[in-house]
């Protein structure tokens, strides 16, 4: 019930400034402040979405928090493939 | 500079759409037709005919709905890119005759391709549905999925239409690199045959952590790999800036070059 509360919300939030972006400031950092509000929107939801879903273990292969993001370089893709079709 | 209008990015998208089809009998009826032949010949000829397998699974359909949940994400992607490439060329009689705003002839292409994406994944929702397949929760990140791929997409495709004004030869090398791309980016195949090295690069394919996230939803019944995502978005994001700033910096010259 959580997961598209959240994401009713988060996005409801977005196209909330979205609007105001688009009414109230001027075109020349417009642009600019919408890639913000995206990169916003979209990296908060993948941040976000396990939190609000309380599971962590769907993160195999992937280090366990955010802070840690940049490690998922070093994960193989056949670690993260999840072979044998089990969830 | 020109601002974006709305109605214009719609009406153009409703010109494509209908110039696709223009002449002939069954109309957009063929948007329907094309996905439903597509998915018959992943699932029914892929999967039940010639047997193909996903290892470790024993459903029948299991690497006909693999395909298709590659498939059809990566066809809006590699559209949006290898249309965007030469959309400033294409649509110079516009450019020339209507004060417009240049990237939103990019988003009109976007547009298009999401009309097709939806009837493609409506389809493909039947078929599933009809074969009884279960849902998982993580089919709710779909849509948000779709809008990083298509960013992401826009980014490398607005990139490509600048440096296409200036050098034609663009268009041709952003078809090869798509081909060398898919190839590269497992949606036939599974990442498991690759040697260890290249697995490894793989992490580095953003197309395949898109893909790779499709494939978990719809295949595996688990969720997207999330900081990948996380990470994609911010490499996304510095794409579609490096690009808008060097579209800004090059817009008059673009203009007069068309």
């Amino acid at each position: 019930m959580m997961e598209p509360l959240f994401l009713l919300c988060w996005t409801g939030l977005f196209l909330a400034g979205l609007f105001f972006i688009r009414r109230k400031i001027v075109s020349r950092i417009r642009l600019y402040l919408l890639l913000l509000l995206n990169l916003i929107f979209l990296a908060g939801i993948f941040y976000f979405y396990p939190v609000i879903k309380g599971d962590v273990s769907v993160e195999r292969g992937c280090s366990s928090s955010a802070g840690e993001a940049i490690s998922i370089c070093c994960f193989s893709a056949g670690d993260a493939f999840p072979s044998g079709g089990e969830s | 500079m020109s601002t974006l209008n709305a109605s214009f990015i719609i009406e153009i998208t409703r010109r494509d759409f209908a110039e696709r089809f223009a002449g002939s009998v069954l109309g957009s009826l063929w948007a329907i037709i094309w996905p439903l032949v597509n998915l018959f010949i992943y699932i029914v000829i892929f999967g039940k005919l010639m047997g193909a397998r996903l290892p470790g699974t024993s459903e029948m359909n299991a690497y006909g709905i693999y395909l298709a949940a590659g498939l059809i994400p990566w066809t809006a992607f590699s559209s949006t890119i290898s249309r965007s490439a030469s959309a400033f060329i294409d649509k110079k009689h516009i450019i020339t005759k209507v004060d417009t705003s240049l990237p939103s002839l990019l988003l009109h292409i976007n547009l298009s391709e999401t009309v097709t994406w939806f009837i493609s994944m409506l389809v493909f929702f039947v078929i599933l549905t009809f074969q009884g397949h279960d849902f998982h929760r993580g089919l709710m990140l779909l849509p948000f999925l779709y809008y990083l791929q298509q960013l992401l997409a826009m980014g490398i495709g607005l990139f490509a239409a600048v440096l296409n004004v200036f050098i034609r030869d663009v268009r041709e090398i952003t078809g090869v690199i798509l081909q060398l791309w898919f190839w590269f980016t497992p949606i036939v195949y599974i990442p498991d045959i690759l040697p260890g090295i290249v697995q490894r690069l793989m992490a580095y394919n953003p197309a395949y952590i898109i893909i790779q996230s499709y494939q978990r939803i719809f295949v595996f019944d688990d969720y997207p790999p999330f900081h990948a995502l996380v990470l994609l978005t911010v490499i996304t994001h510095a794409l579609l800036l490096f690009s808008f700033v060097l579209f800004r910096y090059l817009e008059k010259d673009i203009r007069d070059f068309i």
